[in-house]
């Protein structure tokens, strides 16, 4: 079943860029963050300091840290910032205020390199990062 | 391996010190990079990553974007079969 899912996710990661006419909203939706999801896990294959990490480490730190990674990557990639958007698998209406994190991202014009360090210091850092701040102040 | 993932009972990381390491070296590069910003780049982004780190512990994006593949797998499981095919289909 899993590896039904993956094929799947490796399916939108291949068509997000192509994506038919017909498709309906919701499909694209999910199809966009089977993309970054996957994406967002690739990008960090890459990355020497967290490959030499032994693989129960490397999947602590996803399972802790993918959703903002996903998010930061969403930010980078400018996706699901398409206005309009009505999305019926958001039950508790919270695609709007993930879509308004994303927005504020993108008025910091956070360049690549930036995203890059905020990509690393997110999945590197174990605690809540107010507490970095605060040591950073001292 | 695999069996590792699943035989671990506790939520410890096994090279805290390595992954404080790497924390603070990205922290140190950022400093770097932003040297002529002074700190009030860095200051700037990790206010913005702390709040949006506050914010999105109300979110829960598994349900929002993965409840149709949730419904088959777990959010946990979904993640570890991606780590685990991801060279398979991204060498």
């Amino acid at each position: 079943m899993g590896n039904d899912l993956l094929i799947w996710i490796c399916v939108a990661f291949s068509t997000n860029n192509k994506l038919f006419l017909d498709v309906s909203n919701n499909e694209r939706i999910c199809e966009t963050a089977s993309f970054i999801l996957l994406e967002s896990i690739r990008w960090l294959y890459l990355v020497p300091s967290f490959k030499n990490l032994n693989k129960f480490d490397q999947f602590r730190l996803i399972e802790q840290s993918w959703s903002i990674l996903f998010l930061l990557t969403s930010a980078e990639m400018k996706k699901f910032l398409l206005p309009d958007q009505t999305y019926s698998f958001d039950e508790d209406n919270q695609y709007p205020l993930f879509q308004s994190i994303i927005k504020d991202l993108i008025l910091h014009s956070i360049d690549q390199i930036e995203y890059t360090l905020m990509k690393l210091i997110i999945i590197f850092n174990t605690r809540k990062l107010i507490y970095l701040l605060n040591s950073f102040k001292k | 391996m695999i069996e590792k993932f699943f035989l671990a009972i506790n939520n410890e990381l096994h090279n805290h010190f390595l992954i404080d390491k790497y924390q603070k070296d990205a922290l140190l590069m950022l400093t770097e990079y932003t040297k002529n910003y002074k700190y009030r780049r860095l200051a700037e982004l990790l206010m913005l990553l702390s709040n949006i780190q506050e914010m999105m512990s109300t979110i829960s994006l598994d349900k929002i974007f993965f409840q149709h593949l949730i419904n088959r797998i777990s959010m946990q499981n979904l993640l570890h079969s991606i780590i685990h095919h991801l060279p398979t289909y991204f060498p």
